[in-house]
Formats: C-alpha cells, sequence, structure tokens
C-alpha cells in the first residue's frame, strides 16, 4: 500500500508508470482534486488539504503488522546505503556531508539545479519545515541565490544557506549587490566543477560521452567576484580544508559570504533510475556496459 | 462516465462565500496605485521585491509613502525568486513588482517556477495606457496572454474601482487550496485616475473551492484498505509542508508502524531523521527509499 | 451515431468518437482563451466551439465544445477545465439525455435548370433556402449534426462553394441544469 500525502507521482518518482507499485493498493490525498486520475488511478482518492486529512484518518486506525517489512527495509538500508569514494580529490558529497553535519539542520537551506541539488537532497537532512527550498517541478537554473535572498528578508534571525552550482549561479549572481547591500547573511556555496554537472553525467552514461554544450570554460574566480561587491569569501580546494572554511562561514554574520567548493570536475550522482525506466532499473554505480538512451520525458 | 461533480444550481450574484462584512470605506480620496498600497499593506505584506519602469511609475511613487519596503534587484527574474523563496519558507504570499514589457516577460520563469511547485505569489505588472493596448506602445505587451499557461489566475484591471477587490481575491486564490502565482496587470492610466471604491474583506469565487476536512466515506474505505496492508509506505510530498501536515504524518507513521519517504520537495514536512524515515525517494532517491 | 451515417458522410469522418462539453464561465474577456488552451496544451483539437451570454444571468457565460478524444484524457481536460477560476462547471453530455442541435449554411453554385433536385432534398430535410440568386442559392439546414452530415453528403454531386457550421449547442432535458 502507498499512500500519497500532498505529493503527485511525478514521473521523477515513479520512473516507468507501468511497472510502479504494480499490485499495490493507491490512496491519494491531495487539495487540487484535478491530480486525482493525472498520473495514477487511486483506489481511493481524499480531497482534503494534508493536515486534517491526516487528523481524521489517525482514529480510523490501528497498529499493522510490519515487523518483516520494517526489517527488510533496514536490511536494503544496510545492503545498499548512500555513498561516495573519500579519496581521490574534493567530493561536493564530501562537502555536503559535513555542512549537515556541522549544523546545517537548523539552517534554511535553498539549492540551485543540478548535480549538487541531487546531492544536497541526500546528504543534507531536513529536519524541520520549510526549512528546504528547491525548485522540483519547474527545475530553474538561477533559483538558489535569489530564494535565499528572499528566505532571510522572511527569517532574519535563521541561519540561510544557498547551495549552488557554477552553472546555475552566474544565471542571477547579479543580485550580490542586492544581497551586499541590506547586508543579509546569507551564505553561499559554491559547488565548482566547471561544468553542467548533470547534463554532463547524462551524456556520459546515455551519449557515449560525447558531451555537447555543457563545459563551462571561462567561469570567473568566484572569491574574487565576491570581493568586487564587498563581500568575504573563501575557496576550498582540498578535503582538509572543508570543515575550517564551513565552519568560519557559519559563524560569519557580517553581511553575506560566499565559499567556492573546487570539486572533481567528473562525478555521477547515484543512485539514478533513467527517465523512463522502471524503479528496479535504478543504477547504484557507475555502468560497466553501455547504456541505451532513456524514452521517458526529460 | 468520468466522475464530475455534483451539479450544482447556477449561483446567484448575491450568494457570498465566507462569511460577509461590512466593506471598509475609504476615508480619503486616492489614486489606484495609493489603493493598491493600501490594499497590500492591509494584506500584511512587508517586502515587495521589483524593478522600477515607465508604466509602473504611479505604483512606486506610492509606495515611497508606505511601510512596505521595497527591495530593489537587478533582474525581474532574480525578484521573483526572492518572493518565492519568502513564500516557501513562511507560508506568506511574495509579492512581486515589475514595469511592462520586457519587464515583465522576465518574470515568466519564476512564474513558472512558483506554479509547478505550488508557491504562493502575487505579480504585479505595470501596463502601458488602457486606449494603447494591442497597439505595440513602448514597452508593451499581451502579459495577460503570455501568462495565461504559467498562472494559477491572472486579471487586467480596466477601471480603478476594481483594485480593492482584485486584490483580495488575488490574495486570497494566491494562498488558499493549491497556492500559486497571481498576476494582476495595471495599466498606467488606471494607478493614475482616482479610486474611490471601499476595500473589500470577502470574495465570492463561484466555480473556486477549497476543500478542507475530508469526507467521511473516502476516509472510512482508505482506513479499510490500510488495515489490510503488510508492505505499508507513506510518500509524502510539497501539500505536507504546505499544510504543515507533518506531525499528524509522524503521529500515524508511528501508530502504523509504516516507514516515510519523501520527495524533492516533501523534505522538512517530517524530520529526516526520524528512525521510521527512509530518505528521498525517485529518480535520484535512496536505493532504500526505491 | 449510428454506424450507417458515418459511413455515408465524407464531410465528418472522425477516428475518435465525439464528444460534447458543456461549460458554465463567469462572462470575462479572456475566459475564452483559457479553456480553449486546456485543450490546445494537450495537442486536442476543438471541432466546434459555442459561447453565448447565459440568460437567466448575464454574469455568466455557457460555452459547448465538440471535440474527440479517449474518455481518459477527457475526463482530464474536464478536470483541468473546472480548475480554471473563472469555470462554474464543466459535463460531458455525450450519451446523456440531452437535446442538441445545430444549424448550417451551404451555399450551392447552380444554374436555374439544376435546382430541382437540390430543392426536393432541402424539402426532404426540412432545409430552407434563405438566399435565391441567379447562379446560386444557400440553404439552411437545423437539426442534429448526423441529420446536417447525411444532408451534406447528399448535396456531393452539386458544388458546395461554401459551408458554415455553428457548432453543437445543447440542453438537458427536464429541470436538471445543463
Amino acid at each position: 500500500m502507498i499512500m500519497a500525502i500532498g505529493a503527485r507521482w511525478d514521473d521523477r518518482i515513479t520512473g516507468k508508470l507501468s511497472e510502479f507499485c504494480v499490485g499495490a493498493t493507491k490512496i491519494h490525498v491531495d487539495i487540487d482534486v484535478a491530480e486525482f486520475g493525472k498520473i495514477v488511478n487511486p483506489d481511493v482518492s481524499i480531497a482534503a488539504d494534508a493536515k486534517l486529512a491526516i487528523e481524521d484518518l489517525l482514529p480510523l486506525v490501528d497498529k499493522l503488522d510490519t515487523g518483516d517489512w520494517l526489517k527488510q527495509i533496514a536490511d536494503w538500508r544496510k545492503q545498499f546505503p548512500l555513498k561516495y569514494q573519500k579519496r581521490g580529490g574534493l567530493k561536493a558529497q564530501h562537502v555536503l556531508d559535513r555542512l549537515d553535519d556541522l549544523g546545517g539542520r537548523d539552517c534554511i537551506l535553498t539549492t540551485d539545479v543540478g548535480q549538487h541539488q541531487m546531492w544536497a537532497a541526500q546528504f543534507c537532512l531536513t529536519t524541520k519545515n520549510r526549512h528546504w527550498l528547491s525548485s522540483g517541478g519547474a527545475g530553474t537554473m538561477g533559483y538558489g541565490f535569489p530564494a535565499a535572498i528572499g528566505a532571510q528578508f522572511a527569517n532574519p534571525n535563521k541561519k540561510v544557506w544557498c547551495i549552488v552550482g557554477d552553472g546555475g549561479f552566474q544565471m542571477t549572481m547579479a543580485e550580490l549587490a542586492t544581497a551586499a547591500l541590506h547586508k543579509l547573511p546569507v551564505k553561499i556555496l559554491i559547488i565548482n566543477n566547471s561544468y553542467l554537472g548533470m547534463v554532463r553525467q547524462w551524456q556520459e552514461l546515455f551519449f557515449e560521452n560525447r558531451l555537447s554544450g555543457v563545459d563551462l570554460e571561462g567561469n570567473p574566480d568566484f572569491v574574487k567576484l565576491a570581493g568586487a561587491y564587498g563581500i568575504k569569501g573563501w575557496r576550498i580546494k582540498r578535503p582538509n580544508e572543508v570543515d575550517r572554511v564551513l565552519k568560519a562561514a557559519m559563524e560569519w554574520n557580517d553581511g553575506p559570504c560566499l565559499v567556492e567548493a573546487e570539486v572533481i570536475k567528473e562525478d555521477n550522482v547515484f543512485p539514478m533510475i533513467p527517465a523512463g525506466a522502471a524503479l528496479r532499473d535504478m543504477i547504484i554505480e557507475r555502468p560497466k556496459q553501455k547504456m541505451a538512451k532513456p524514452e521517458g520525458s526529460t | 462516465m468520468p466522475s464530475s461533480p455534483a451539479r450544482r444550481p447556477i449561483p446567484s450574484p448575491s450568494a457570498p462565500s465566507p462569511a460577509p462584512a461590512k466593506p471598509v470605506p475609504v476615508t480619503k480620496a486616492q489614486t489606484g496605485a495609493e489603493a493598491l498600497i493600501r490594499c497590500l499593506e492591509r494584506e500584511g505584506v512587508e517586502y515587495v521585491f521589483g524593478l522600477s519602469g515607465g508604466a509602473a511609475m504611479p505604483i512606486f511613487d506610492a509606495l515611497v509613502d508606505s511601510k512596505i519596503k521595497l527591495i530593489l534587484v537587478r533582474h525581474e527574474q532574480g525578484a521573483t525568486h526572492m518572493a518565492d523563496g519568502y513564500a516557501r519558507s513562511t507560508g506568506k504570499p511574495g509579492v512581486v513588482l515589475v514595469t511592462s514589457g520586457p519587464g515583465a516577460t522576465n518574470t515568466v520563469t519564476g512564474m513558472l517556477t512558483a506554479l509547478m511547485d505550488s508557491c504562493p505569489m502575487i505579480v504585479l505588472t505595470g501596463q502601458t495606457i488602457s486606449p494603447m493596448l494591442g497597439k505595440d506602445a513602448f514597452q508593451e505587451a499581451d502579459v495577460t496572454g503570455i501568462t495565461y499557461p504559467v498562472v494559477k489566475h491572472s486579471y487586467l484591471v480596466k477601471n480603478p474601482n476594481d483594485i480593492p477587490r482584485v486584490t483580495r481575491e488575488a490574495f486570497y486564490l494566491a494562498t488558499s487550496g493549491r497556492p500559486g502565482p497571481v498576476l494582476i496587470d495595471l495599466p498606467k492610466d488606471v494607478t493614475s485616475a482616482q479610486c474611490t471604491a471601499p476595500f473589500v474583506e470577502t470574495v465570492e469565487m463561484p466555480g473556486y473551492h477549497v476543500p478542507g476536512r475530508p469526507d467521511p466515506e473516502p476516509l472510512k474505505k482508505a482506513a479499510t484498505l490500510i488495515a489490510k496492508s503488510r508492505k505499508p509506505v507513506l510518500y509524502v510530498g510539497h501539500g505536507a509542508v504546505i499544510s504543515g501536515a507533518g506531525p499528524a504524518i509522524i503521529k500515524l507513521a508511528e501508530k502504523l508502524q509504516a516507514p516515510i519517504v519523501n520527495t524533492l520537495l516533501g523534505k522538512g514536512a517530517c524530520p529526516e531523521d526520524h528512525p521510521l524515515h527512509q530518505g528521498m525517494l525517485g529518480m535520484h532517491g535512496t536505493a532504500y527509499a526505491n | 451515431m449510428s454506424a450507417a451515417a458515418a459511413a455515408a458522410s465524407p464531410v465528418t469522418a472522425h477516428a475518435a468518437p465525439l464528444h460534447t462539453i458543456s461549460i458554465l464561465v463567469r462572462n470575462k474577456p479572456g475566459v475564452l482563451v483559457r479553456v480553449a488552451l486546456v485543450f490546445a496544451r494537450r495537442g486536442y483539437n476543438i471541432e466546434s466551439l459555442v459561447v453565448s451570454a447565459d440568460v437567466t444571468n448575464g454574469e455568466f457565460s455557457r460555452m459547448t465544445i465538440t471535440c474527440s478524444g479517449d474518455p481518459q484524457t477527457l475526463d482530464q481536460i474536464i478536470k483541468q477545465v473546472t480548475k480554471l477560476i473563472d469555470v462554474v462547471h464543466a459535463f460531458d453530455h455525450t450519451g446523456q439525455f440531452v437535446y442538441e442541435t445545430e444549424v448550417a449554411l451551404v451555399k450551392i453554385q447552380c444554374k436555374l435548370a439544376e435546382r430541382t433536385e437540390i430543392l426536393q432534398i432541402a424539402e426532404l430535410y426540412s432545409a430552407k433556402v434563405v438566399d435565391y440568386g441567379v447562379d446560386s442559392l444557400i440553404v439552411r439546414i437545423v437539426g442534429a449534426a448526423e441529420k446536417i452530415d447525411v444532408f451534406l453528403s447528399l448535396l456531393r454531386n452539386y458544388q458546395i462553394v461554401e459551408l458554415v457550421r455553428s457548432g453543437k449547442i445543447l440542453m438537458t432535458r427536464g429541470l436538471a441544469t445543463t
């Protein structure tokens, strides 16, 4: 049984629809009745506000016999944990993992769009409501930095980190002026791999590594750029610099600050379910043989 | 036969929606722009993110005397994403103010972003004077036409006395049900002319119904299906964040002993470090969540 | 729609069955575009669209749209149309207890001597000649879409110069709201 609570069975979640949760009972709770039957035909659709629906459902249900199920999931967790190679240069996953440990969970995090967004989603655990701002449905590059500015205006007593890639950041970086002018203590973490990483990953996996339109040569020195706006900047080049810099940025309270993490140029986000593939066709690590082009929507 | 809603009689104009209240009278003469700013203040707006221009000048002028803070941006796309970040982190609508033509079209990406992720936003666009609409005036664009597919709803105000009603409706639409961006296109002559209409508290929106508490029938059916389940999964999305359903979902998960997974946008509804939480699912979700 | 009628009329040959949807909307500029966009976005062709102010209440208008498509997608279209703020409700009336009709004007080029047959066919279908000239005439026919389809197919041997159809309008029988 799968119960969707305020979720819309997006293609990024379901993968190949004909093989998604075959045989499972589906319950859909949504405030927008047009979502019922749009992607998935639920066995029960509940048109309501999510909170009110769950509150009203609580007294009607009881403990289920899920011991075996939970054990199976725990086994899967042991067998297929999220992982990355700690050696071999500075990794984005490492930087984000450390941010999570060094107080990230108390901060509002915004992201831009791309590999860094997925790694941030995997490694930065969100424990408070409305503390994770990311462009999901539209996947708009350039979203992360201005969204962080808006979030900081709205929450002056919270720390706000925006996690962006070098590509997306350059689309709206003119707002550095806005952040500097208002002395907003937004903390910008640029995961700089000099590539449009997510597209490069797809080209590597599905287009025989024929790279086209992904190499971001000519990126500026982001720390110098921040300096041009009077914004404090740090650069991380090696794994042993990560903690020191992140802690310093976390404590910085004199206006915005920028951390440029020069991560390895080519790395891939795993697990990955290619667009249009079924969930069980998930790739856990870099495949050894050539892969067919995905059939699903972008 | 498709599942159609129950047939309703044609609503009469005098049938109100929420509890009616007396309209608040206007105490002194004001322009459309001034009325607009007063309405924004009444809605509790603290910040407006924007970039000025000819067609929106009356509104920018009226902002000078307001306690609403104008945050001047460097590009209108930045303004929309700032309003978006403001809105997603608080639940209050973010407000954008831009000028006509290219200023307005620069907000399209931000509105698409807000619409796809159900984020409450009000986008105010200046527009060329009404007699020039459709005549390719300087910095004119058919903004309502261009934005039909990227808004929850939009308005082109032709009469300054419509401003109080339109503003109240826009804020109601942006924040109720499934939130989304609402655009208000304001020709310069409309914002410069006198507005004598009173402020409104309630609006009538026949054809717009917001579900609240669920009907008991589907709930009972769901409960029955849940009771039969041995492998339940609670799949939590942005709707849970918007409605603050997290604590209730945790209670449900603990009662059922069911695992929780969330979407990219569902992160934060339930704390991801809870023992029953299995992480994000989907294309780049954890293997065990999938 | 009878199979014979469908086969006999070259004018309207549809792969998928036609559905007629009646929509009650607020009478405001731009509503038509918003509704049409819901169809266009899904690559759906609107076969006909009729809209007019509702008599009981000038604040609302009634749209009748005929389109073709599979029931699943049409169900989604109706839901998305209903979601529009200015739409009060939308129903698919296909196969229901309704009265439906349409009007068509046909301009036929013909000499005075050749007209007898055309006028006989017109009389058979209760169609009226509304313009009678030396080289041409205009026939007006009112009735169900299928009846008009058959009428037009009977005229295919003549020189039809122009054809305008109004699109279907309908109303539920009895006191139920359309």
